[in-house]
């Protein structure tokens, strides 16, 4: 009788229900302010943007009109546009093996005992903690051109000429990577450090025993047990590396260093699209192509890991 | 509960009242007037101001805020149609009529329009009149007209004791001023062009550096429709004498700190700059001898561009009419006399004796004689809603193509300048404004 008068959830379809009231109202409060806070902040954002890159939405003019594929059609004409997508692929192909090799290799280094270790620890972590504006204004200092900036003096004083760093494109597009991989290095360093630091200490010892050499070791021992760590790190990095913006727009303003639009990346233009000419169907064609191409290089690396763990 | 209790809470919550209400009360009894602008000079003069107009009117408290140029473009197209702007904008008429257009702005009121008319030069009231109609929907205040600027030692060094005065003679000049160290990397630019900035700048630049000469502009009125008007054998030439004075001739350089900050190094010989850059030599290099020229003329032009900076009122201001009295008080002579004297940036007004400044700035009288001189022409910004967007985009374009020494083959030139109309032409098409 008692079991009789405990109140059951019906479920969706009206079948009778295992959980209690009690505890499906628990999952409710828990969840649908995350889920709805999920779909407020990640979804609708989505779809409007969507939305409005079928659209020639301008901020300062009044009528909206649909457009179709017209902004998405028009991409792919856009020289900027297209430059812009080279560089961003560019920046990804340059800046994720460089932070996540630079990263494991410090981590490495680190996991063994040195001297020092906290020391530099904190050293490769600052950049990560500097806001970016000031940082990127102090690397547009050290990348000015001739000999006002410090790279070319610390270069010259050496006895090695100078070198273009903000005038000729492909090397100012290298620089700037640059930035981006100085700021963010500390950070995969610092994941990594901590992943090594959790592979259990027998395990090395034991391969020790075996004979194992430090690279048979790294190579059968670390590495596969900090894979899932490689992979978030991978994932960041190329997140991070395809929607690289302010590094690039300090370094095309402003009138005494020579970089202009040959530098930019697709956020950039999403930035200008959207914020300078207030053309926010354009803009916003631009973010759903970036939205996409993030998506698809994202699931590459999903299925590129799990194929190796099979 | 006790009476003690309740007596205790009531008197809490009267003075709660009490002293929010005087909090309002305080607050009311000032009007707070903000006002924006982009210019750091400017910024310096409009706090000195405000400082004088607040002694003068103790009701009204002035707030000045500096932003960077494009920091401001920013901030404005995110504020005004949220209606968080400012009480008086202080911006250039490209960036501003777009949201005229838009109905963000008021117009000027009547009295100030029949002031205005009496006290500024037909020009300016030309380039704040709305097309089609008698109407002002900005207030002229003051004009970034371009002069050039050349070191007057790096002139007596190279044997020169007059200024170019065609655009032919200042390329020559230019490569007997420019300075190379043993290993041939540029010391000392001849000309500085502008090759490089965010923004318009660079196209506007361009334009007076190059296109008025040439006698060619970035687009032209055919009928009530427009055009780009620079895709022909002019606009070419154009291009290519900024790719001969970086590539054939090597008198400009990437490699050399440019605009101002360079002419203040003393790395740059000869530069095209606004009036402002007398108040920055004074306070940041008080050593270069200089002296101004008007804009060398060319085969077919003699001008520079001279745009105007206005002051709007945002339709969103809870004090209309205090922002505008604010606003008249500003261009009054004695402030005018003030502006240019303090921040360098040259006064629009008409019918104000400037000359007891040229004593203490000689280079003022330059800037003051562009504007009166015969067949010098003074050019501004077309009043229509995608002009901000034509230069700017322009201006990215340029800056690539000034990368490219392979432009000065004359095929690949030629198709470089037809993609840069195209891309114009396609503006003015969005708009519906593109005369086919």
């Amino acid at each position: 009788m008692a079991k009789k008068k405990q109140s059951y959830l019906r479920g969706w379809l009206g079948r009778q229900g295992s959980i209690k009231r009690s505890q499906m109202l628990f999952i409710l409060t828990i969840f649908v302010p995350l889920i709805s806070l999920f779909i407020i902040i990640r979804i609708i954002p989505i779809a409007a943007t969507l939305g409005t890159s079928f659209t020639n939405m301008h901020l300062i003019r009044p009528v909206t009109k649909f457009v179709g594929m017209k902004n998405f059609v028009r991409l792919l004409e856009d020289k900027q546009f297209i430059s812009a997508f080279f560089n961003s692929i560019e920046y990804v192909v340059v800046a994720v093996p460089l932070e996540i090799g630079l990263g494991l290799l410090f981590a490495l280094m680190l996991s063994r005992k040195i001297k020092f270790e906290s020391l530099y620890e904190t050293l490769y972590f600052i950049p990560y903690i500097l806001p970016m504006v000031p940082a990127a204004i102090v690397w547009k200092w050290f990348y000015s051109p001739g000999s006002f900036g410090l790279a070319n003096y610390l270069l010259e004083s050496v006895g090695l000429g100078r070198v273009p760093w903000m005038s000729n494109p492909r090397i100012a597009l290298l620089a700037t990577i640059g930035i981006h991989v100085w700021k963010n290095l500390g950070y995969f360093m610092i994941i990594f450090l901590v992943a090594l630091k959790n592979v259990p200490a027998e395990m090395r010892e034991a391969s020790k025993v075996d004979g194992a050499t430090i690279w048979q070791t790294i190579r059968h021992i670390e590495l596969p047990l900090i894979k899932p760590i490689i992979l978030y790190g991978i994932v960041m990095a190329t997140v991070w590396s395809w929607s690289a913006f302010t590094e690039v727009y300090i370094m095309t303003q402003g009138t005494d260093i020579s970089t202009g639009a040959e530098i930019q990346v697709l956020i950039y233009r999403v930035f200008q699209e959207a914020f300078v000419y207030h053309s926010m169907g354009k803009g916003c064609a631009i973010s759903f192509v970036v939205f996409l191409v993030s998506l698809v290089i994202i699931l590459v690396q999903f299925k590129i890991f799990r194929w190796g763990e099979r | 509960m006790s009476k003690k209790k309740v007596f205790l809470i009531v008197m809490t919550g009267m003075l709660v009242v009490c002293l929010t209400g005087l909090v309002s009360v305080t607050g009311l009894a000032k009007t707070t007037i903000s006002i924006w602008t982009a210019y750091p000079e400017m910024h310096e003069f409009q706090k000195r101001a405000g400082e004088r107009y607040e002694k003068l009117n103790p009701e009204i408290d002035i707030e000045a805020t500096l932003f960077p140029q494009r920091a401001l473009e920013e901030k404005v197209a995110a504020a005004l149609p949220a209606g968080q702007a400012c009480d008086v904008l202080d911006l250039g008429t490209m960036s501003t009529y777009p949201y005229y257009v838009a109905g963000l702005f008021e117009e000027v009121p009547a009295d100030l329009d029949a002031w205005l008319r009496k006290n500024f030069p037909a020009a300016a009231i030309k380039y704040s009149t709305i097309p089609g109609t008698n109407k002002l929907y900005t207030m002229p205040n003051y004009i970034s007209l371009k002069v050039m600027f050349y070191n007057k030692d790096h002139f007596k060094e190279a044997g020169f004791s007059t200024t170019p005065e065609t655009i032919e003679e200042q390329m020559m000049y230019a490569e007997k001023l420019v300075q190379y160290d043993a290993a041939g990397n540029p010391t000392r630019v001849g000309l500085d062009l502008r090759l490089s900035g965010g923004g318009f700048g660079t196209s506007q630049k361009y334009w007076t550096q190059v296109m008025i000469p040439y006698g060619t502009t970035p687009i032209e009125a055919v009928g009530d429709k427009w055009q780009a008007a620079y895709d022909n054998e002019w606009g070419q030439k154009a291009l290519k004498y900024y790719l001969d004075a970086v590539y054939t001739y090597k008198v400009e350089s990437f490699e050399v700190k440019s605009d101002a900050e360079g002419f203040g190094l003393g790395v740059t010989s000869m530069f095209q700059r606004e009036s402002w850059v007398i108040g920055y030599l004074r306070d940041n290099a008080p050593e270069i001898n200089y002296g101004t020229f008007l804009m060398p003329k060319g085969p077919r032009g003699w001008g520079t561009v001279g745009n105007m900076l206005g002051i709007c009122v945002p339709k969103s201001s809870a004090h209309k009419k205090e922002a505008w009295a604010f606003a008249k008080w500003l261009v009054n002579d004695e402030n005018m006399i003030r502006m240019f004297g303090e921040s360098g940036w040259q006064p629009y007004r008409a019918n104000v004796d400037y000359s007891r400044l040229y004593k203490e700035a000689p280079a003022i009288k330059g800037f003051v004689d562009a504007l009166g001189t015969p067949g010098h022409e003074v050019i501004d910004y077309e009043l229509i809603s995608p002009v901000f967007e034509i230069h700017s985009r322009l201006a990215e374009q340029l800056m690539i193509g000034f990368k490219k020494p392979e432009l000065r083959d004359p095929k690949k030139l030629a198709a470089a300048i037809h993609d840069m109309a195209k891309e114009t032409n396609r503006i003015l098409d969005d708009y519906d404004l593109l005369a086919k």
